[in-house]
């Protein structure tokens, strides 16, 4: 004996909805990549990512050492005190693409993140945050003493 | 299929701290195999998603400047004992790997 199938606009639907949960939940918030990650120099990259009229703030906290002994480990802490921070993004000014991570934070999150990244080179990092609508930045110079990783 | 994801959460009063260790080659598509001498194929993670609860707390997109084995440190607020933390990753190849950890 076969099985009743379903009534097909019902079928449907369960197709549908098994397809978007296979999906969950990394498509869920459907969030489009930043067009700041294709270009190859920090200022297309920022005009790319619509920030090129982004403020120095000392409102973000950016830490990252002086020095750094192996470029394809450099250790950064990004914080922001700037009221309603809703993005925060980390540049590396000389990598071959400098835009290195887009951080959306939502209600839950502190406005804090900490990552390890590769340089290319000795360069400025600059730390990006949008708050209330608006883009602020900040930068600060790592020197890496062991050659470039090429990242 | 790579190493699991690994988590360490501390939580001080209402604010807990996620640590993450994603084993991953992160690779730049600039690197030659020492070996082959051949061009090491681009792979790197490019989404992460955290969740509290299974409510997306942050939404991370990475290019290939992150490190290999990429470490992520986050807070979440409010956090309680027996809140669920999880953390999903894909990479440019449509690989992914999730884990979750309870806060004590």
């Amino acid at each position: 004996m076969t099985p009743t199938p379903l009534p097909r606009p019902l079928r449907r639907r369960v197709v549908a909805w098994l397809a978007a949960a296979c999906l969950l939940p990394l498509r869920a918030l459907g969030f489009e990549r930043n067009p700041g990650f294709v270009p190859t120099s920090i200022d297309a990259a920022l005009a790319a990512a619509g920030m090129d009229g982004a403020i120095e703030s000392e409102a973000i906290v950016l830490k990252a050492p002086d020095v750094a002994e192996n470029s394809a480990i450099v250790h950064v802490e990004i914080t922001s005190t700037l009221p309603d921070t809703e993005f925060i993004y980390l540049f590396a000014e000389k990598n071959p693409q400098p835009m290195v991570a887009e951080f959306r934070r939502l209600p839950g999150m502190d406005p804090f993140v900490a990552v390890r990244i590769k340089m290319a080179e000795s360069a400025h990092l600059r730390a990006v945050v949008r708050a209330g609508g608006r883009f602020y930045y900040r930068r600060q110079e790592t020197r890496v003493t062991l050659g470039g990783c090429a990242g | 299929m790579a190493d699991p994801i690994r988590m360490r959460i501390a939580r001080d009063g209402d604010v807990a701290t996620v640590k993450v260790l994603m084993p991953h080659p992160m690779e730049t598509g600039l690197r030659k195999d020492p070996i082959t001498e051949q061009i090491v194929p681009m792979h790197f993670i490019q989404r992460v998603v955290a969740t509290l609860n299974g409510t997306p707390v942050l939404d991370a997109n990475w290019s290939r400047s992150v490190s290999k084995n990429p470490f992520l440190e986050f807070r979440v607020r409010p956090a309680r004992a027996g809140d669920v933390v999880a953390i999903a990753w894909e990479d440019n190849r449509g690989e992914s790997a999730r884990a979750e950890a309870v806060i004590k």
